[in-house]
């Protein structure tokens, strides 16, 4: 790579433009499904938003060693 | 926390924590405290614009942390007294954070939000997105954790928060955000989750989202929105915070000799009410005496309390401290 083109990369790794952005990727970064298995504190998970129960919440803040799982 | 800084940095993005307000009659009275504060920006023509609705469409209360805390000290207190708002808090942000919060009545009527993005990088123009460099756009959702507690029963039909989970991880997102197919994605697949009074969403500021439309026939859609902001980042509101302090330690120091409130409690109102950072300050009269920094107002606050130093002396220290930290 000659000393133009390593400037012209180096510029685009370190500046947005306004086209910058893959729609592509980005439909396939939002196509995640949120499993339960990962998020052992949630109660539930629905459409994609992790549900925490305020009463496990409370319990959490209240024993440190749970609050830093 | 680990886990939610995992599903904020690139999980889902968003939580709800049911029943995050354990009594709901101190969300009631200050749901009254905030309808009594819109009915005098009404009156009064104060209150003013939106940066994302139509006037008349809903009504704001800009800086509510401050004017809650000037209306009742006490009810700001058992409120901000929170600690699952100061664990997520501090899961995301880390220490000395900081909160302001911002209340948004969505009237009958009030129509849906176009998606956006959140404070700092969501709050510009494109042109003005491309003066920070990659690494900006990268930095600017760990500043600031927004939430927001429900002050009444929200169905679907009232429009609360429409999401797109994962989204906040897609670096160039604020670039594409508003762009037409961005848009029409959030569109076909937002997700909405009906909340109950006294349920709590947090979510990366980073994350695509909008306010739903109020298509219901009589509900007023109130939702009290914390925006917490870390040590480190620049509030979005000027918020008097020695002010707020003066009024809240009475309180504190009260619940403290009457233990009703936990020191855990005590400690999250504290964080939502003082200012939890030492800097900026003045070195040359604020020197970092035997440590590397100076004391903050928090830590001030906690250190005259546990001392059950009164009222009025807190306030000659606090007062001091101020004018200490004053340029």
């Amino acid at each position: 790579m000659d000393q133009q083109s390593i400037a012209a990369e180096r510029c685009k790794r370190t500046w947005m433009k306004a086209d910058s952005g893959d729609f592509e990727a980005f439909k396939a970064q939002v196509a995640q499904t949120a499993r339960e298995e990962d998020w052992p504190n949630a109660s539930a998970v629905e459409r994609n938003v992790l549900i925490y129960d305020g009463d496990n919440v409370r319990d959490m803040a209240r024993c440190p060693s749970a609050a830093s799982n | 926390m680990s886990e939610w800084v995992e599903v904020f940095l690139n999980g889902p993005g968003v939580i709800v924590i049911t029943n995050a307000m354990e009594n709901s009659a101190v969300v009631d009275e200050a749901t009254a405290i905030f309808d009594a504060v819109i009915e005098e920006q009404r009156t009064t023509n104060a209150g003013g614009g939106d940066h994302f609705a139509k006037p008349g469409a809903n009504d704001r209360i800009w800086n509510a942390a401050e004017k809650h805390c000037i209306a009742s000290p006490d009810n700001f207190a058992r409120y901000f007294g929170n600690v699952a708002i100061g664990l997520v808090s501090r899961a995301w942000l880390g220490d000395s954070y900081q909160v302001t919060a911002q209340v948004n009545r969505v009237n009958p009527d009030g129509a849906a939000q176009m998606a956006h993005r959140d404070y700092h990088l969501g709050f510009m123009t494109a042109e003005r997105l491309q003066q920070f460099p990659t690494h900006v756009h990268r930095l600017s959702p760990v500043l600031t954790l927004q939430g927001a507690i429900a002050h009444c029963d929200m169905p679907v039909e009232s429009g609360p928060t429409l999401f797109l989970p994962y989204s906040q991880a897609y670096l160039e997102g604020y670039v594409t955000c508003a762009r037409e197919e961005f848009q029409d994605w959030f569109q076909k697949h937002h997700v909405q989750l009906p909340l109950n009074k006294g349920d709590a969403v947090f979510f990366n500021p980073a994350l695509m989202h909008a306010a739903g439309p109020n298509v219901s026939k009589d509900i007023y859609r109130m939702a009290n929105l914390l925006q917490v902001s870390s040590a480190f980042g620049r509030a979005i509101e000027s918020v008097d915070r020695t002010r707020m302090s003066q009024l809240l330690y009475p309180v504190l120091l009260d619940a403290q000799e009457q233990n009703s409130m936990s020191a855990a409690e005590i400690s999250s109102a504290i964080a939502a009410c003082a200012e939890g950072y030492p800097f900026p300050t003045n070195l040359d009269n604020d020197p970092p005496v035997g440590g590397l920094a100076p004391k903050s107002q928090a830590a001030l606050m906690h250190e005259l309390l546990e001392k059950r130093v009164s009222a009025e002396d807190f306030n000659a220290a606090l007062d001091e401290q101020a004018s200490r930290k004053r340029p």
